[in-house]
């Protein structure tokens, strides 16, 4: 994975500002829309996508999947930067905000439906859970964009963020590509290779977590106003007490 | 058990004292680390704070029981008790009384954990 990051990290030098929002996975009804601005084009970078896919899915043991991973990553993220990049300037943002919002239900609506029996509880929940998060991210991300633009120092920091962020969003992205893959095209994941996937969707998290640090250098949060100190009564201490009471003093120092 | 501690931050780590013996559910009840999530304006109010136990057993991690590598987290060299890569148990959030945080702190949340657990409350929450 490490490696993999390096090679992403070297693929842009821009701030999350510049970044091309999220447009969604190309799915049967957003890829249809899309594709009435740019019919070709669109459904040939949709089809590159799902070959890297299928070609992902495919493999029958953890390490073919991680050496398939490696091999193709780089390309699958620029492949969704250029989707990005061409639908940003041949679709309206408003159009493309629908669209991805649209594209996050119809994962959702598919992973609900289908996740259980193909994926089993875990994989499912971690799924969900990624889209969720991608969803957040989106709403973060334009923020981000119509937010400030920054200079000097803040740009050089916001640089630094954008690349970990980029490589952490492609890659869960990429994993949760493989599951909707996985269902689109009927193909069945082995259990071993969905471990692995489920340990690339939590990189989802760090994305956010990234994100949310890019977001903090255009809005920084209003440092810590003084509350004012409200009376702290028997009640008060009563549900403090409560709140504790079921811990007990345990002699293991293990957790 | 510690001393009260002078001024708590969101994002650090205490170990927790636990006192009062009474199993029962699934609770947790071990003395563990916490990470404190309460705002600071909230935990200088002096009595309380919020906190999410981290657990070592990995495997719990899942959709919002989100995995804390070490390298997220900044230990404090002046604490003998060593972080380690955990899980943090969201839907275990809990108040805790400041009185049973150990002093020195653990360590620090590094900011994209810290963004990580904002996620994974948000979720358990239903925070949009």
């Amino acid at each position: 994975m490490e490696t993999v990051l390096e090679m992403q990290k070297s693929q842009t030098d821009d701030g999350l500002g510049e970044l091309p929002t999220f447009v969604g996975l190309p799915s049967k009804r957003s890829s249809h829309e899309l594709s009435a601005d740019a019919e070709d084009l669109f459904k040939r970078i949709v089809s590159i996508l799902n070959n890297f896919l299928l070609r992902a899915i495919d493999q029958q043991t953890s390490e073919e999947f991680v050496a398939a991973r490696d091999e193709i990553f780089v390309n699958v993220a620029k492949t969704h930067r250029a989707l990005g990049s061409l639908a940003s300037v041949m679709v309206p943002r408003q159009t493309l905000n629908r669209l991805a919002w649209e594209s996050f239900a119809e994962m959702e609506a598919e992973l609900t439906e289908q996740g259980l029996k193909r994926f089993g509880a875990t994989a499912r929940d971690q799924a969900i859970f990624t889209v969720w998060t991608l969803r957040k991210m989106h709403r973060l991300l334009l923020r981000i964009v119509d937010g400030k633009k920054l200079e000097g120092e803040l740009a050089d920091k916001d640089r630094e963020i954008a690349k970990e962020f980029n490589f952490f969003a492609f890659w869960s992205l990429f994993h949760l590509e493989c599951l909707i893959a996985s269902m689109r095209f009927n193909k069945p994941v082995r259990p071993e290779v969905l471990e692995t996937i489920c340990g690339g969707l939590r990189a989802a998290v760090n994305a956010y977590g990234f994100l949310r640090q890019g977001l903090e250098l255009r809005m920084p949060a209003r440092e810590d106003e003084p509350l004012k100190p409200y009376e702290w009564d028997e009640e008060d201490e009563e549900l403090l007490a409560s709140s504790m009471a079921d811990m007990e003093e345990a002699e293991s120092e293990d957790w | 058990m510690g001393t009260t501690p002078l001024e708590i931050k969101q994002g650090e780590i205490y170990w927790v004292r636990a006192k009062d013996l009474d199993v029962q559910g699934s609770e947790q009840m071990k003395n563990r680390p916490y990470v404190i999530v309460t705002r600071n304006p909230i935990n200088r109010l002096g009595q309380n704070v919020v906190g999410v136990p981290l657990t070592t057993r990995l495997h719990k991690a899942c959709a919002h029981r989100i995995l804390i590598q070490l390298a997220h987290m900044i230990q404090n060299p002046a604490c003998t008790r060593q972080l380690q890569t955990s899980v943090a148990l969201t839907d275990h959030i809990r108040v805790l009384d400041l009185r049973r945080l150990e002093q020195p702190k653990m360590g620090d949340l590094s900011d994209t954990a810290k963004g990580g657990l904002e996620l994974a409350l948000a979720n358990i929450f239903d925070i949009r």
